[in-house]
């Protein structure tokens, strides 16, 4: 099935300057303009910014709720069109836009997900995910062989 | 491509580099931090049956990037050593990731020491935007299982290295 076929409900999120350094942290991200402001400013940055691990992690939960228990992610890509920094109200959504049968009991869909504050595009993603077709599947329980995850352009 | 890159440069592209080895292993309490930041419940980030857990996609790159400090080793560690390279050959001091894009061939679980390699696939010419003038390259990092070889993941960030106003 080709085309949007579902979208995702939006959820809205603060983000903090402690959301920023504490996903910088558990990445083990020690790069200044993730925690030290004057710093940011210096590279001509507005503030501290989110990093990529932390942002996809943002993107992913997002998704992972969405896609619900047994969902396992393969596949994705990242782009930052703007830096996202603390006391920022960001939008994520995002639409389906593929979903086909993959292996035991999976399908396999593409997501098109987004991070905005107003109508200021932050980031986007492509992603794509092994949903279960089923209550009792799961892909964690897939083979390494079986786990052949498809191109992003689907 | 650019075409008027220092030699040094020019001579590490599409050469791998830097293997480096986890200087720890993937272990479920940095998992539980990861997932507790970025507020994602997926329940094999949280079990406490430790043949169920596994770590988020996002932090692939996390377990190859150093503590910043060990004792008798002091400190200033950085991950990702060919970037860092990048930027005090081509004098670029600043740089942020623009984009990555990634792949998960195999989840990561507690136990596992992670090993990687990165190669430089392009450095673009000098270009200039609001941060500054500098330019974009592109580094290509496969992870895999240190034990077995196997691989866990790859992914390709693109960075854009520039001077500032003020540098």
């Amino acid at each position: 099935m080709n085309g949007p076929v579902e979208t995702l409900p939006p959820k809205v999120r603060r983000v903090s300057a402690r959301d920023i350094v504490m996903g910088a942290a558990a990445s083990r991200d020690w790069q200044p303009q993730h925690h030290d402001h004057a710093h940011a400013l210096a590279m001509n940055l507005p503030g501290i910014i989110m990093n990529a691990p932390t942002q996809t992690g943002w993107l992913h939960a997002y998704a992972m709720r969405w896609a619900g228990p047994g969902a396992r992610i393969g596949r994705w890509k990242l782009v930052m069109l703007e830096p996202i920094c603390p006391d920022t109200e960001l939008a994520l959504s995002g639409v389906v836009t593929q979903r086909e049968k993959g292996p035991s009991g999976l399908d396999w869909a593409w997501l098109d997900l987004a991070i905005v504050a107003g109508a200021q595009h932050k980031s986007t993603m492509r992603l794509v995910i092994a949903v279960p077709a089923a209550p009792d599947q799961t892909g964690w329980a897939i083979s390494d062989e079986e786990w052949q995850v498809p191109p992003l352009s689907g | 491509m650019a075409a008027d890159l220092p030699a040094q440069v020019q001579g590490l592209l599409g050469q791998p580099c830097f293997a480096q080895v986890s200087d720890g292993l993937v272990e479920a309490g940095a998992i539980r931090l990861f997932a507790a930041a970025v507020q994602d419940g997926t329940a094999e980030y949280w079990s406490e049956d430790p043949a169920e857990v596994c770590a988020p996609p996002a932090m692939l790159s996390a377990w190859n990037r150093p503590l910043m400090w060990r004792p008798g080793e002091g400190g200033s560690a950085t991950g990702l050593a060919l970037h860092f390279l990048l930027k005090e050959q081509l004098g670029l001091p600043l740089a942020v990731v623009t984009a990555t894009e990634t792949e998960l061939a195999q989840p990561l679980r507690p136990g596992a020491r992670v090993q990687s390699e990165q190669v430089l696939l392009s450095v673009s010419e000098p270009k200039t935007n609001r941060l500054g003038t500098g330019r974009y390259w592109t580094i290509r990092v496969d992870y895999r299982c240190a034990a077995t070889g196997a691989l866990f993941g790859h992914e390709t960030m693109s960075f854009f290295g520039y001077v500032g106003d003020s540098a």
